[in-house]
């Protein structure tokens, strides 16, 4: 059972949630690009109303300061915009799990996987890199790695990282992750470590219903996320030619200007604003769903290599139709539910809500191989 | 007859009447089988196709209404399957013409009657207050919105019949904070499939979530004060207060349309194993039909029966219209399953109700928390039921099929479970949690 009423309110895209969504936004927007507002609009703003005056910089850092008590004893030094969004993220997920545990509190697997979630999100994602910084380390993210991370993998990393930490990340991204995904399927990341699917899953899981499952976006989708991963892969190729050709010219522009435009297109504008900002309106997982390169991989894995698949019941299936609607990546379980068909699908996230939703029992997540013995 | 100058005319190969699992199978069936095939499916509750068993999960505001239909709109127009809603009033079997509400007429080769259930109403009861309320399709639940749309001002609602659809409202009434008592005629809750030791498993779990249990419990009357319903008065002449009263003590065939068009009926619509009724061109399947074989004559009222059924009127709809043979029905396995508040129920086995010649043998769980029954002939199993657990369907037909014995079961009992990840197994060593039997 969900938490409320799903055909009212905040869940059904009222006004309140277009308004949530627009604060989101607002305030990735702030975040991420406070000195190019202050730069570029508020002039702008200045000439149609004269006497307004604003900086963003300013506020972001005024409200950062409200965390200084945390940041010294964990970093040494005052809080910074970056240091208040990880405190705030971190409370969102750590509140809301509570929340979302207590509310799933029979359904094991939900517990242990919201657990893990919190978990990595308050050490590797929050204590860990502060107290790096207080031991005048780089601050490095155990839990991110290329392609997601994606400066974890390029040239840059080769000199601004400590090199076990790069390491670290090369044997995450290529060893790991194939690992690891033929064992356990792509959820053994995006739904047991990866922090954006830990903000999905606890202080977005009221809006996971919102979710397109129209066979459109499903087209949709696999458009926009391979071709985010084919843009990833080439951006980190160009990125070592050209670090390796070591020549200023327009090569290296280029590739420079390549590395600005992901980082505010993808990293900043889709990651962020959009995949947060759009929680109210179209479900938790629209960055994972539509874009984030290492889904995209876990994901191509998870229907080749991978045991993990969805098995099903599907003579006691009444296709009710919680199970499709609860899925936050939008996938039709239920069409594969009435069909008797294994559910291998590169987007699922194996979050098992469809499993713990389902009032006849009919899904199971999988990783296991049946072998049957005789009886004498 | 209705006045036929007026009417629109329309013609199509195969007309569905009845929109449910059983209409839709037949009509997605007809599409595989041929694509040309002109197919109209004709509902008079809605256009699109619903599942009914989600009504509860919407009334519980955990699904939209669109949610439970499990085909997206286009899909239809994409199979080039033409869905009307109107209600059919008559069907002329001879001159093979359908005539709507709305005055459409419709021709068609071949037709057939999906019209589904209706629910029992509870006989001799007099005029029945407008607090009543059934809860099988849109329009009960429609009625029953607007009856709980002030849930504090209902100070009791009764829930009437002891099964599965007893137990949903008694869900959905506690779930907007009503309360409910809920009167069941047997001694222990639903018999019909379920045995005493998990009747008393499945009472417990109601009486946990405050519901008001009372066995051995029948309704001798409304009382009606004002035209308002006040109350029941039970059989052994107590009154219970009530301002609202859910009544599921079971469904009927809906044979209205087939009777108006004199085609014959039993219980429900009357059709060989092949599904013809008596004209070989009109079928019935699903929960209005009623099987004749030799003497006996069988009616199913689940989900997957009636999928079954509408799969098999398919095929043998375009049999007939090809002049290819006609295939029987046949049940094969039984199986059904249902959530009793947070309690899972999953049944799998050859024959609906137990037999004289078949003995039962308990697994018990958790302090009895949790149930498994198998169902064994000589030491073949014939059945298995299992309560607050969930069963492997995979597992449990081939156990079926193969004809496996106990010790199979016992040996390769780990994959018999379904049960979520970081649940205990306890088919590792099952034995150990057998109950004596007496």
């Amino acid at each position: 059972m969900p938490y409320k009423n799903i055909k009212t309110g905040i869940r059904r895209r009222n006004i309140l949630a277009w308004f949530l969504a627009i604060f989101l936004m607002l305030f990735y927007a702030l975040l991420y690009w406070d000195k190019e507002i202050d730069e570029k609009i508020i002039p702008f703003l200045q000439v149609l109303f004269p006497g307004f005056r604003f900086s963003c910089e300013q506020f972001m850092a005024k409200l950062s300061q409200k965390v200084d008590f945390l940041s010294y004893p964990l970093r040494g030094k005052g809080a910074d915009k970056w240091f208040f969004y990880g405190f705030v993220y971190t409370l969102l997920v750590v509140v809301m799990g509570l929340r979302f545990i207590r509310h799933y509190r029979h359904e094991k697997y939900q517990v242990y996987r919201t657990v893990s979630v919190m978990g990595v999100q308050l050490v590797l994602a929050f204590l860990v890199p502060s107290l790096l910084q207080k031991a005048n380390v780089k601050e490095f993210y155990f839990s991110y790695f290329w392609p997601l991370k994606i400066e974890y993998f390029l040239p840059s990393a080769l000199y601004e990282l400590p090199r076990a930490f790069f390491y670290w990340g090369v044997f995450m991204s290529f060893i790991a992750v194939p690992v690891l995904t033929y064992f356990f399927g792509k959820r053994w990341y995006c739904s047991w470590v990866c922090g954006c699917g830990a903000l999905a899953n606890t202080a977005g899981d009221d809006f996971r219903h919102l979710s397109t499952k129209t066979e459109f976006s499903w087209k949709l989708e696999k458009i926009t996320i391979y071709s985010i991963l084919v843009i990833a892969i080439v951006m980190t190729a160009i990125l070592f030619i050209n670090h390796f050709r070591a020549i200023p010219d327009t090569f290296s522009e280029f590739a420079f200007a390549l590395q600005r435009w992901y980082f505010f297109f993808i990293g900043a504008g889709f990651a962020g604003v959009v995949g947060t900002g759009f929680y109210p309106l179209a479900g938790t997982r629209v960055w994972c769903r539509f874009g984030c390169p290492l889904a995209a991989i876990l994901g191509i894995l998870q229907v080749t290599i991978s045991r993990f698949r969805i098995t099903t019941n599907h003579g006691l299936c009444i296709a009710c139709g919680n199970c499709s609607t609860y899925c936050e990546m939008g996938i039709d379980v239920r069409a594969y539910a009435m069909r008797g068909e294994d559910i291998r699908r590169a987007a699922c996230v194996g979050c098992g809500i469809c499993q713990a939703v389902c009032p006849r029992g009919v899904l199971r997540l999988e990783n296991r191989v049946l072998g049957l013995r005789q009886s004498k | 007859m209705p006045h036929l100058l007026v009417m629109d005319e329309i013609s199509c190969d195969a007309l569905i009447v009845g929109n449910g699992p059983a209409g839709i199978k037949a009509a997605l069936t007809l599409r595989e089988k041929d694509p040309k095939i002109r197919i109209c499916i004709i509902s008079r509750e809605s256009l699109y196709f619903y599942s009914r068993p989600a009504l509860m999960y919407v009334y519980m505001g955990s699904l939209r209404l669109e949610d439970t239909y499990p085909y997206e709109k286009n899909f239809w127009r994409k199979k080039n399957i033409w869905l009307l809603q109107d209600s059919v009033k008559l069907i002329d079997p001879q001159a093979k013409k359908a005539f709507t509400e709305r005055n459409q007429v419709i021709s068609f080769q071949v037709c057939l009657l999906a019209t589904g259930a209706r629910p029992k109403i509870l006989p001799a009861l007099g005029e029945i207050p407008r607090e009543v309320c059934y809860f099988t399709n849109l329009a009960d639940l429609k009625k029953l919105e607007e009856l709980t749309h002030k849930p504090e001002q209902i100070k009791r609602a009764v829930v009437i019949g002891g099964g599965l659809i007893g137990v949903e409202l008694a869900e959905m009434l506690s779930y907007r904070k009503i309360a409910v008592s809920f009167l069941v005629r047997e001694n222990y809750f639903y018999p019909k499939a379920l045995s005493e030791k998990e009747g008393r498993l499945v009472e417990k779990e109601i009486c946990q979530h405050g519901v008001d249990l009372r066995l051995n419990c029948e309704v001798h009357a409304w009382h009606q004060e004002q035209g308002k319903l006040k109350g029941v008065v039970l059989a052994n002449h107590s009154f219970l207060e009530a301002e609202l009263a859910c009544v599921a003590i079971g469904v009927e065939s809906e044979t209205e349309l087939a009777r108006n068009s004199h085609i014959s009926c039993g219980e429900g619509i009357l059709v060989n194993p092949a599904l013809q009724t008596e004209y070989p061109h009109i079928f019935a399947a699903g929960d209005a039909a009623e099987i004749v074989k030799g003497d006996t004559r069988e009616q199913y009222f689940l989900w997957y029966t009636a999928e079954k059924m509408g799969r098999l009127a398919g095929e043998n709809m375009y049999a007939y219209l090809k002049g290819l043979p006609l295939q029987d029905f046949e049940l094969g396995f039984w199986y059904n399953s249902a959530k009793f508040f947070r309690l899972d129920w999953q049944h799998f086995a050859l024959f609906p109700h137990l037999r004289q010649t078949e003995r039962e043998i308990f697994f018990s769980f958790e302090q009895g928390n949790k149930l498994l029954r198998l169902i064994v002939e000589k030491e073949t199993i014939s059945g298995m039921s299992a309560l607050g657990l969930r069963l492997r369907e995979r597992f449990c037909h081939q156990v079926l099929a193969e004809k496996r014995d106990v010790e199979y079961f016992l040996k390769n009992a780990q994959h018999a479970f379904f049960d979520p990840e970081f649940f205990p197994n306890y088919g590792k060593d099952l034995e150990k949690y057998a109950l004596q039997e007496h």
